[in-house]
């Protein structure tokens, strides 16, 4: 399982480049592709994953549709214009700030050695 | 592929349902989410019966509460800042009253400033409240808290700033949001999920709105140390108890009433519940009959009661931190009232230091030192933020308010033995002691409207009562006229001497007066010093007397003072209310 700290920080960019990927997904379904794609290695729970929804719609990131599918009602969000900005540039800004980790974490310094 | 049917989505619509939501955006999402991953086990293979048990589970471990507190939290985020104002109002507050005491410039206008602005804050609140768009149903009824509290602060403003006393204001307000606190509390505690811990959920998520309790506690505690002239006994009281505990019974209260109705609900355990909130409700209605006259009945009753719960509390607070707070803090201060009461009887220590003491120990100080110390020994008993505000309050204002009363008393009764003895006989025979009672019936007529009607007309009965009490009467009596003259070492005198010497020191007075203060009284016998002198004083009369009209709003005119071979030396107590 991955750290709860690193996928709070990134929880946000996750959402947003999958939204990025289909025309539209509903909450369940991308807990199941983000289960998938890491391989069962990052399980989303509702309580992570709603209240991030909700605030994405709130600032305007998500528009949402309900339609009745099963007997009950679903509701699905995809990106507004705005959405889709705000998702290049969070999975832009987030493999900078990989980049930047790797050299910090990565093989050590020779200018830092004493 | 399996899908859910009708039944089964319906099973799983009322466990929800039972969680208690009220942003209804969520409900159902979640309620698809649910679904969905049901069919998904459904599919791999499990029964219907054991995924749906799997999820009720997983709403016990995690409450889906805590998602929409969560997802409000989130979405009303940029609300935090008006908590952060309205503490910052307070500090102001809280400065000002002790730049009142300090006789520094700008007391007047802070206190105008910063319970001004809450007014304003608090409806703002309110109404944006009212009109946002994510809130759940506890943020529209904090809205009309908010309303009614703005009311009580408007109140208070007008009562200290001498604009009149809107004692109706302040009723209404306190009657309103008390009722709402109440329904919030019972609708908390019913709630099954929460019902496991309801016990502290329910009084953290009261404690949650401190804002409001704060600030009660915080105008509450400037009335008490003012002794502002309209802040009868038994106004102030229960609204200090209002502030402090009253939010706290309500939830137990509605606990109670829960218990009562619903018993299959709760699991043995919570029988503690039923008694813990039993004797809450008990220690309510014994706050309730302040306003009856005194009674050893009463007393008895209170001290069983307290105990039996504070024992309680005290063998279970490792469970329940913060429920059972107040019985562990209430029991405290009886214990140690106890050991003074028994110390006082068997003449262990000097008299006058018991009594000291015993003022000391009635002190709502000392309840705010009790949380402060049970804070720092067990973390978390009281939310952080309630203990630094009570810090604050406690630092601002009881080391003025006390210490110096005290020791006034403390010097006063050193000094004259005779009081002493006067005192201790009297607090022996309280209850038979014909005079007491009538200076205290008197009192309590004096602080209260009650010889006055509704339409604000005389009322007779209440004047053959007010007759009754008054020791003579003449027609050629004018507001001159002494009401009370004591013959020198009388009982009557020692007992006026006793309470003259609890009166604040008159500084403190200059804020309730208001623009009705008059301009050449500058006696405060703490800030000259002069205590050798006043010690040494003969005491030659002590002069007390009120004048009423005969109108809802009342004047009043009490003064006493001290004389030296005939001349009036030290006024230690005036003042002057006067509505026209």
């Amino acid at each position: 399982m991955k750290s709860k700290e690193l996928l709070k920080g990134t929880l946000k960019t996750m959402v947003l480049k999958l939204l990025s990927e289909k025309p539209k997904m509903y909450g369940y379904e991308i807990t199941q592709e983000v289960k998938s794609i890491s391989e069962n290695k990052i399980k989303l729970t509702y309580g992570a994953l709603y209240p991030v929804l909700h605030k994405l719609e709130a600032d305007g990131f998500l528009v949402t549709e309900t339609e009745v599918v099963d007997n009950r009602a679903r509701k699905y969000y995809s990106l507004t214009p705005s959405g889709k900005e705000i998702a290049t540039e969070k999975v832009n800004e987030y493999h900078e700030f990989v980049k930047i980790m790797a050299k910090i974490l990565g093989p050590s310094h020779p200018g830092l050695e004493s | 592929m399996n899908y859910l049917n009708k039944n089964q989505i319906e099973l799983i619509k009322e466990q929800i349902e039972k969680q208690n939501l009220s942003y209804d955006p969520l409900k159902d999402e979640l309620l698809d989410h649910v679904c969905s991953d049901i069919e998904n086990k459904l599919n791999n293979g499990e029964s219907f019966h054991d995924a749906y048990n799997d999820i009720c589970e997983q709403f016990e471990l995690d409450p889906l509460i805590r998602i929409e507190n969560d997802t409000l939290e989130i979405l009303n985020k940029k609300w935090d800042i008006k908590t952060k104002i309205v503490y910052s109002l307070i500090g102001i507050f809280t400065l000002s009253v002790l730049f009142k005491f300090l006789r520094l410039p700008g007391s007047g206008i802070m206190i105008l400033f910063s319970l001004g602005s809450l007014t304003l804050l608090f409806l703002l609140t309110a109404i944006i409240n009212l009109i946002r768009r994510y809130k759940t149903k506890e943020q529209s009824y904090l809205s009309f808290t908010s309303i009614f509290f703005s009311f009580f602060i408007l109140s208070t403003l007008s009562t200290v700033l001498g604009w009149g006393d809107a004692f109706l204001l302040r009723v209404i307000s306190l009657l309103g949001s008390g009722l709402i606190f109440t329904y919030q509390s019972y609708r908390l505690v019913s709630n099954h999920v929460l019902y496991e811990n309801g016990f502290t959920m329910a009084i953290e998520k009261h404690f949650k709105k401190i804002e409001i309790t704060i600030l009660i506690f915080t105008i509450i505690v400037f009335f008490m140390i003012l002794y502002l002239p309209v802040s009868p006994s038994y106004v102030v009281y229960p609204l200090f108890n209002f502030s402090l505990v009253l939010i706290t019974f309500l939830s137990y209260g509605a606990t109670w009433i829960f218990y009562i109705t619903k018993p299959e609900k709760l699991k043995e355990k919570k029988k503690l519940l039923l008694i813990v909130s039993t004797t809450l409700f008990w220690f309510t209605l014994i706050y309730i009959s302040q306003v009856f006259p005194n009674s050893i009945l009463k007393n008895i009753m209170l001290w069983v009661i307290l105990m039996g719960g504070g024992f309680y509390g005290i063998f279970n607070y490792k469970h329940y931190n913060n429920a059972f707070s107040l019985p562990i803090i209430s029991l405290l201060a009886l214990i140690i009232f106890c050991i003074l009461k028994i110390v006082f009887q068997l003449n262990l220590i000097h008299t006058s230091s018991i009594i000291v003491l015993e003022q000391i120990i009635h002190s709502p100080a000392i309840l705010i030192i009790l949380l402060i110390v049970l804070h720092l020994v067990r973390k978390n008993i009281i939310p952080r933020s309630f203990s630094l505000f009570l810090l604050v309050v406690f630092i601002g204002t009881f080391p003025v308010k006390s210490l110096p009363n005290d020791w006034l008393l403390y010097k006063l009764l050193k000094n004259q033995p005779h009081i002493v003895q006067f005192i201790k006989n009297a607090k022996n025979q309280t209850y038979n002691n014909t005079y007491y009672q009538k200076l205290e019936h008197f009192q309590r007529a004096t602080k209260t409207n009650y010889f006055f009607n509704a339409s604000g007309k005389y009322d007779k009965n209440a004047a053959r009562i007010l007759n009754d009490l008054r020791p003579t009467i003449n027609e050629n009596d004018t507001e001159k006229t002494p009401y009370f003259q004591w013959e020198k070492n009388s009982d009557e005198y020692y007992w006026a001497v006793y309470n003259l010497a609890r009166f604040e020191p008159l500084s403190s007075m200059d804020i309730a007066w208001g623009k009705n203060r008059p301009k050449n009284l500058k006696i405060s016998i703490y800030r000259n010093q002069n205590w050798e002198e006043i010690k040494n004083f003969k005491i030659e009369e002590i002069n007390l007397f009120s004048k009423y009209s005969f109108s809802l709003v009342y004047a009043t005119k009490i003064k006493i003072s001290f004389k030296k071979a005939g001349k009036e030396k030290y006024k230690m107590y005036e003042w002057n209310t006067y509505h026209e």
